[in-house]
């Protein structure tokens, strides 16, 4: 019997214990949108992110931190770095940028969730569309998230946060992979994947024939940057005023051939526990 | 002694012996999308090897199409019960706007050339000739008829006469009636058409499909498979780009058990392959990747490096920065709260051995721009971080083991 009784006794205490006092969810939070692409004549695309973080630190029974929001512009592809591409105004720089910040505040509510103040603080960056005010919102911690809203159900209002780390190397091995077929004679096979229409498909892997002609076989490929992301806009790549969640990677990186390197983007996207890649500017 | 010998062969990098080349199932069903049916007056398959503009081009054993007729006076006459199946049940209709079409034999080969309509579907394979034949491959009849497997090996590789007649004999590859036409895969890639020959398995060789394509103005849109010899080497030589280097990186193939280390600055001659790069646990280093083909020049590998700055880094008295890398030379962090200056978050960044760090202190509802700069050795972070009108603090970090 003794065996039985044990487990029980164990279990009440702490049960109680998670309640009455949750642990401080410390360290840097992230949470990322895809915002949408940019087009414009001349093959001048940008791609915007905005991205949120939280870094929290325990300040006793509270804690205290800081609390950001980048908009962010990146031209996507070879062209979009033309001297010809005019992004318009205020974000009219190619690279541009708009950063505010916030002082935190979080208090218990005593039953394992957060009340949080933000109070406005540093901005910086190259252009402002949006204001920076005061807010208050309430986040709870489930693992390795950080949920901020009521409802982890509602992708709209509510963020769910990720601990800071690197992206998924299964993210960087989709890519990697992708990058191979499409210079390895899978071109078609590649982009009809990721592209409705096939003409656009057919000329790509053309062009893409004509340049391996000229720049000899791919070689490897240096990542520059991995951006995680969280959601992205509900008929995405096409504009819409609602969100859905999807997990994914943007990649800017630079592929070497063999007698030559070029710079390229790519958005890999989980789709039910695979990566895959969703677009392609290389 | 001979333990001794073999050790030291190990030890000066001298090639590991690889395996025999073999066929590799998934490059197979991918060059086995060209391959297609044809039915008329004989039942074969074709190759795909050009399309564009809403045309698809496919060789075919001329017989099969025009059966004992080689020099016909009207090619399009056989047209007439002649279906091409790019992909299920549906024929694919005929090009309409072709010079000729089907295209009779132009040489002494036993080749043909058709053209059917293309919406974009099905997708064919583009890198799927092999680079070379040579004696004792591994070979498969590949088509959409061939059911059973039909296996054998290439005696010799295809001779210059032999290429110019379009007829190369594989004895040992012996198809059925309906076969004709099916490609002919080695571990290297497509070596041509198969078609039938007395009791002997016969071959159009892709060289010669290649040469009457061009001379019919055939569009092309084939090229050589990626494929592996790990018996050739190539010469790759490591160079380090930026100040943050290592002595050296290990080379480890993804296929077969190949390792090789490279010192930067230095070379060593690497079997073909595709190969991780793996440099040390304290830096982040690019490409991760790299693919070794056969070349006569050497191959150069610019390795960029950067601190490894992610993960826990600890003061003398215990207080902790934590930091997320989150790309190459550039990590978030946030800690340090143990200091009257306020808690710290920002931004390290630094390809080099010099790392600036921006971002501010957080002090109750008040914010404090900071800046410094740290020196990174491997493992250990110091320098200064000042905040905003108070005087350069100086900290050294240590970075605690990844957990």
């Amino acid at each position: 019997m003794k065996r039985f009784i044990t487990p029980i006794i164990l279990f009440i205490p702490f049960v109680l214990s998670t309640i009455a006092c949750a642990a401080i969810p410390a360290g840097e939070w992230r949470n990322v949108d895809l915002r949408g692409i940019e087009v414009l004549p001349g093959s001048c695309i940008r791609l915007w992110v905005e991205e949120r973080a939280y870094h929290i630190q325990a300040a006793g029974d509270h804690f205290e931190g800081v609390y950001n929001n980048v908009l962010r512009a990146t031209p996507v592809g070879l062209p979009s770095f033309n001297p010809n591409c005019h992004f318009p105004a205020p974000a009219s720089n190619p690279v541009a940028m708009q950063i505010r910040g916030w002082a935190l505040i979080g208090r218990s509510n005593g039953s394992g969730g957060w009340r949080v103040g933000a109070e406005p603080g540093v901005a910086g960056g190259d252009f402002h569309v949006d204001k920076t005010e005061e807010f208050h919102t309430f986040v709870t911690q489930q693992g390795n998230t950080l949920i901020d809203g009521e409802n982890s159900d509602d992708a709209v209002h509510t963020l769910l946060f990720r601990a800071a780390a690197p992206p998924p190397p299964a993210a960087r091995t989709a890519l990697e992979e992708s990058i191979m077929r499409v210079n390895g004679g899978s071109c078609l096979e590649v982009l009809t994947t990721i592209a409705v229409n096939r003409d656009a498909v057919v000329q790509a892997c053309d062009v893409r024939e004509r340049i391996l002609n000229l720049s000899g076989k791919y070689i490897s490929l240096s990542v520059d940057s991995a951006t995680e992301f969280d959601r992205v806009p509900d008929k995405f790549p096409a504009q819409s005023t609602t969100v859905r969640r999807q997990h994914g990677v943007f990649f800017s990186f630079i592929g070497k051939f063999e007698r030559t390197e070029v710079p390229g983007n790519a958005i890999v996207y989980e789709d039910g526990g695979k990566w895959r890649l969703g677009f392609l500017w290389f | 002694m001979l333990g001794a010998l073999i050790l030291a062969a190990q030890v000066a990098g001298a090639p590991s012996p690889c395996p025999p080349p073999a066929l590799d199932a998934a490059a197979v069903r991918e060059w086995s999308q060209n391959s297609v049916l044809i039915t008329g007056r004989r039942t074969g398959a074709g190759l795909v090897v050009g399309w564009g503009e809403g045309e698809a081009w496919i060789a075919v054993p001329s017989h099969v199409i025009f059966d004992k007729d080689n020099t016909p006076d009207d090619p399009s006459t056989f047209l007439k019960g002649l279906s091409v199946f790019l992909t299920g049940n549906t024929p694919a209709p005929f090009c309409r706007n072709v010079r000729v079409n089907p295209r009779p034999p132009q040489g002494n080969a036993d080749l043909a050339f058709v053209c059917v309509e293309w919406k974009g579907t099905p997708v064919f394979n583009s890198g799927l000739i092999a680079g070379s034949a040579r004696a004792g491959d591994e070979l498969r009849l590949v088509g959409p008829k061939v059911v059973r497997s039909v296996q054998g090996r290439l005696a010799h590789p295809p001779t210059e006469q032999e290429i110019a007649s379009g007829n190369v004999v594989v004895q040992s590859l012996v198809g059925a009636e309906g076969e004709s036409g099916a490609s002919i895969v080695s571990p290297a890639g497509i070596i041509g058409l198969y078609r039938g020959h007395d009791k002997n398995g016969a071959m159009v060789p892709i060289e010669t499909i290649r040469t009457d394509a061009r001379e019919g103005e055939v569009p092309w849109n084939l090229y050589e498979a990626e494929f592996y010899d790990c018996n050739v080497t190539r010469r790759v030589c490591a160079i380090g780009e930026g100040t943050v280097m290592p002595a050296s990186v290990v080379m480890n193939n993804h296929h077969v058990s190949i390792s090789r280390m490279v010192l930067l600055g230095g070379c060593s001659d690497v079997p073909e392959g595709a190969y991780q790069i793996l440099a040390s646990a304290e830096m982040t280093c690019e490409p991760k990747n790299v693919t070794v083909l056969r070349s006569s020049s050497a191959l150069n590998v610019t390795m960029r490096c950067a601190p490894h700055m992610g993960g826990t880094w600890k003061t003398g008295d215990g207080d902790t920065l934590v930091c997320a890398e989150t790309d190459i030379g550039l990590a978030q962090c946030g800690g340090l709260g143990h200091s009257s200056e306020g808690f710290f978050q920002g931004t390290l960044s630094g390809r080099g051995n010099r790392i600036s760090v921006t971002g501010g202190f957080v002090a109750g509802p008040n914010q404090y721009p900071a800046s410094g700069e740290l020196t990174w050795a491997p493992g250990h972070l110091t320098g200064t971080i000042q905040r905003q009108q108070n005087a350069p603090r100086t900290i050294s970090l240590t970075r605690m083991e990844d957990q």
